[in-house]
């Protein structure tokens, strides 16, 4: 019976273990099935598939055209620089946080610098808002309640709140160290970082930081490397004002950027803000071209093939000659020192700023333009906001172009445009002889002049000697409507057509006066006009040219700073000459010369003991603005000339703010005419 | 029913096939908990990979054979061409065979050159090569040495004819290796002759013909093809001067301000048996087993 039973049991237990076997072994089928299915069978395929195979559009970026002087000596151009990007991969936020404090070690070991919005808007030490707190506090709010809440918090709860609930940041890292994770955690949170749109958190590192990011990849998931070229200037403080500089192109919102979108361009991009940086954007940019890439999970490219090459931007070459450039810089800076320590009753020792522009007379073309102070463009491209507000902050106003954008009453550089609508009014002849005494009423007003009784005199003594009261009795003869009329045929109250930025100034008129004063125009005001005063405002650019224009016999060059462009294939693009006439008699412009000439050769001439040695003859004209600050401050300064007096090469507009009085500034326009023909003998 | 059930679990723990098949299971569960790369069983991988190392070994040996299979049955109209081209295919690799040989007896003597420690300050383990991951080339691969020789993740691995790559993970026996033509890898490059800084990264388009691709070479760098590349050594897990390759194609395109070059390594990664790990851990750390 027990033997029996043991029998049956045993049958039983080997029934059972059988069927144990068979389930065992059908698992065993299936997982050596499938083992070989993966590894084997699709191996290679799997490989491939599981390495990457994420396929997206990107961009290579195309190279922006060098600007060179007109001889080809570089002045921007290009150089490759390495950023850094991220790709959530779906890291936890602490996770994240170690990740970016990592990071962010490796970026201080290198003496590298990453983007941060937030140290823009919320500032530490002490923990404040700079600017857009409501908007901040929109984003970093984790519910509606929190937000109410945070709009009244202290900063320094804010902080705690971020630290905390946003980004729960571990408690071993330090205020500063959580700080400084939330930079880059604040800008996870506000841009997208995905596979097909990378956040860009460092632009411009080093190649050391690029090696551990590369090499390491896996310690640094979702951060890789890209190239891209950057900008470059060499020697460009000398021509900061001229080139400008460049900037993001989220800055801009006017009517200029509203065109971007639509040429390609992207908020990522950079783009030309001022100078010929931006006037010439549209030629210096290239076109990015368009690559199919396959990049892994971490965003690392593996691979990519062109679908459109970029195309690089044209090569500038321009008018200026960094030389002359470089001399009229260089006196400018020294002169205005020397102004400044110069004594005099009515020198305040305030001299602080100028601009000087010299021209080709016959073709327009501007050879140096210099405003001073000048600043390095390189500070826009390091993207250094503290340097970048010193600049813009600046009570001397660095960044702004004096010479296109600084307006100054012209003074007594005025005079030969007085004379010119006194000539060809009828209103005088070249002979006309005018009596100017210390004291004479005209216009209802008692005008006195400043070099004193000067008896009966004509146009040519007037201008030797910058006689006021000669302008005084004869531009009110003249009549303001003639003037104005003058002034706008040489090229005063409108714009040069220069390619950069150009400030139109204004000029003294009726229109004006009524426009901006709501008065009527009284006779005196003519008397004020004709010696470039009262509300005559021109820019150094609309000197020269209007110089430029006497000294050529009456026409007006379109002035010009883009001599030619070159493309990509080497074909060269030359800038049309353009002019228009000021339909100033020939007898007009002589005789108006022949009083610049006497202004520097003249025994009476207001620059003659400057010019004394020079080796060519010199037409030229002071001036002496009043500011109406001259209780305080030193007048405006002007000089305007060109040489050589028979056969004009080259106009010279020169104004030191403050520089006290017109023949102060002479040095200046002389050490550039010696310059450009001291150049121009070597070049022979 | 209780002590009915403890006597059949008795004898079903005395019954040795029941051991068997219940051991296979539970590994092929644990194999495949320990597949996934981030998977915290090291210790388990660490159990399971020593007893499976020659089980291992086998199943990639058979599984080449199966895959003949299967590929013949899968595509049997086109082996006819197939034996045509590879009765062609035979010679040449008799050929290919007797350059092996001669390999083989090449290798031996620079295995002992680099034992000797000549070229590098720190200490060099040879090793040689267990497994492979599938597809042609040598991207990533096993080792036969693992932690208990002091090998760490990221130590370079070369061979006799430059550099093959780094260590991606260690065992206690074994290492898994990431060549330089795998996606993966980045170097930190420099071109011999210029000496100027590149990065040589996998391609995953190239790797494919075993070759790299050369990124971040600026315009002004002049490459030209049978250039060598070798790594710079700057901030690098790589020492200096180990030879990586020459330029067989240098790529430019119009408008792109910097270009890049494609390099055929000097190491074939098509036939890869015995490579060295280059020890960059200091004596006594990461040696305690």
């Amino acid at each position: 019976m027990n033997a029996e039973l043991q029998k049956k049991q045993n049958f039983d237990l080997k029934r059972r273990f059988i069927i144990y076997l068979v389930i065992v072994m059908l698992i065993c089928a299936v997982f050596l099935r499938q083992l070989v299915d993966i590894q084997i069978v699709n191996g290679q395929e799997y490989l491939d598939t599981s390495m990457k195979r994420i396929i997206t559009n990107g961009v290579i970026y195309a190279n922006r055209g060098n600007i060179y002087d007109r001889y080809g000596v570089p002045i921007a151009g290009n150089r490759l620089g390495f950023c850094v990007q991220f790709v959530d991969t779906g890291l936890s936020s602490r996770e994240k946080n170690d990740l970016i404090a990592r990071v962010i070690r490796l970026f201080d070991a290198n003496g590298d610098k990453y983007s941060s919005t937030m140290r823009a808007i919320f500032a530490n030490n002490p923990y404040r808002f700079l600017t857009n707190k409501e908007g901040f506090i929109r984003q970093i709010a984790v519910s509606d309640a929190d937000r109410e809440m945070l709009l009244e918090a202290d900063p320094k709860d804010v902080f705690k709140y971020m630290r905390e609930k946003t980004f729960d940041i571990d408690p071993i890292y330090t205020d500063e160290e959580a700080y400084r994770i939330m930079e880059l955690r604040y800008e996870m949170l506000i841009r997208p970082a995905t596979i097909s749109d990378p956040l860009v958190i460092a632009e411009d590192v080093s190649i050391e930081t690029v090696v551990t990011l590369e090499e390491r990849n896996r310690e640094y998931p979702g951060f890789s490397t890209f190239s891209k070229p950057f900008r470059e200037y060499y020697d460009a403080e000398l021509v900061a004002h001229v080139i400008g500089h460049m900037g993001n192109i989220g800055e801009l919102y006017d009517e200029w950027s509203k065109k971007y979108p639509e040429l390609g361009y992207t908020w990522k991009d950079m783009v030309g803000k001022t100078g010929i940086e931006r006037s010439e954007e549209h030629v210096l940019r290239g076109i990015n071209g368009k690559i199919r890439k396959e990049v892994d999970t971490d965003g690392r490219l593996t691979s990519y093939e062109i679908v459109e090459p970029s195309k690089p931007g044209q090569d500038i070459y321009l008018t200026i000659d960094l030389n002359l450039q470089k001399a009229a810089l260089e006196s400018l800076k020294r002169n205005i020192e020397v102004i400044r320590n110069r004594e005099h009753k009515k020198n305040f020792h305030d001299a602080n700023a100028g601009a000087v522009i010299a021209m080709d007379v016959k073709t327009g073309e501007i050879l140096a333009m210099v405003s001073y102070p000048t600043y390095d463009p390189a500070v826009f491209l390091e993207g250094n906001s503290e340097k970048i507000n010193y600049l813009y902050t600046h009570p001397d106003s660095i960044t702004l172009n004096r010479a296109t954008s600084g307006k100054y009453a012209p003074g007594s550089t005025y005079k030969p445009l007085v004379a010119i609508a006194a000539l060809e009014s009828g209103t005088i002849t070249p002979q006309t002889l005018v009596y100017c005494p210390s004291r004479k009423e005209i216009g209802g007003l008692m005008w006195s002049n400043l070099e004193g009784n000067q008896g009966r005199i004509n146009l040519e003594k007037a201008l030797e000697t910058s006689s006021n009261m000669f302008f005084f009795q004869v531009g009110f003869d003249t009549g303001i409507d003639n003037i104005v009329k003058w002034a706008k045929n040489f090229g005063f109250g409108k714009k040069t057509g220069i390619e950069i930025g150009e400030e139109i100034g204004s000029l003294a008129s009726r229109e004006f006066k009524l426009a901006n004063y709501n008065e009527g125009w009284v006779p005196a005001d003519t008397c004020n006009a004709a010696l470039g005063q009262l509300y005559n405002a021109f820019t150094p650019i609309q000197l020269v040219n209007y110089v430029a224009s006497i000294a050529n016999g009456g026409k007006l060059y379109r002035p010009h700073l883009v001599r030619k462009r070159v493309d990509a294939s080497g074909e060269v693009h030359l800038t049309e000459i353009e002019y228009r006439e000021s339909r100033a008699k020939e007898s007009t412009i002589k005789a108006v010369q022949k009083g610049m000439v006497a202004v520097t050769n003249s025994q009476d001439g207001t620059a003659v003991h400057i010019f004394k040695d020079f080796p060519f003859e010199v037409a030229g004209k002071t001036g002496t603005a009043e500011t109406g600050l001259e209780a305080t401050s030193s007048s405006n300064a002007l000089f305007v000339c060109y040489a050589p007096a028979d056969n004009p090469e080259i106009a010279v507009a020169v104004v030191v703010e403050k520089g006290v009085w017109g023949s102060w500034t002479a040095p200046i326009a002389k050490d550039v005419l010696m310059a450009y023909f001291n150049i121009k003998e070597k070049q022979r | 029913m209780l002590g009915k059930g403890f006597n059949l679990l008795r004898r079903l723990f005395g019954n040795k096939l029941f051991i068997i098949s219940l051991v296979l299971v539970l590994l092929f569960v644990l194999a495949a908990m320990t597949a996934s790369e981030n998977s915290k069983l090291n210790v388990i991988r660490n159990v399971i990979s020593v007893p499976l190392k020659p089980l291992q070994t086998g199943i990639n040996a058979i599984g080449g054979k199966i895959k003949d299979v299967v590929n013949y049955f899968k595509d049997i109209r086109t082996t006819k061409a197939e034996n045509a081209e590879l009765k062609l295919k035979i010679r040449e690799m008799e050929r290919e065979l007797e350059k092996v040989h001669r390999l083989e007896k090449e290798n031996e003597n620079l295995k002992k050159l680099l034992s000797f420690k000549e070229q590098y300050t720190q200490e060099i383990i040879a090793c040689n090569i267990i497994s492979k991951d599938a597809g042609n080339w040598f991207e990533i691969f096993t080792i036969d040495r693992g932690s208990k020789d002091g090998i760490e993740v990221d130590d370079p691995v070369i061979n006799a004819d430059g550099l093959v790559g780094r260590v991606s993970r260690v065992d206690l026996l074994s290492s898994k290796v990431i060549s330089i033509i795998d996606t993966e890898s980045s170097v930190s490059a420099r071109l011999s002759k210029t000496r100027d800084l590149v990065i040589l990264r996998g391609d995953a388009q190239l790797r494919t013909q075993g070759l790299c691709r050369l990124d971040y070479i600026t315009p002004d760098v002049e490459v030209s093809v049978g250039d060598k590349v070798e790594t710079s050594g700057l901030n690098s897990l790589y020492p200096k001067g180990i030879m990586i390759g020459e330029v067989i194609q240098v790529v430019k395109n119009e408008g792109q301000f910097d270009y890049y070059a494609i390099v055929k390594p000097s190491v074939d990664f098509r036939r890869l048996e015995e490579v060295a790990v280059i020890k960059t851990a200091v004596e006594g750390e990461g040696d305690n087993e």
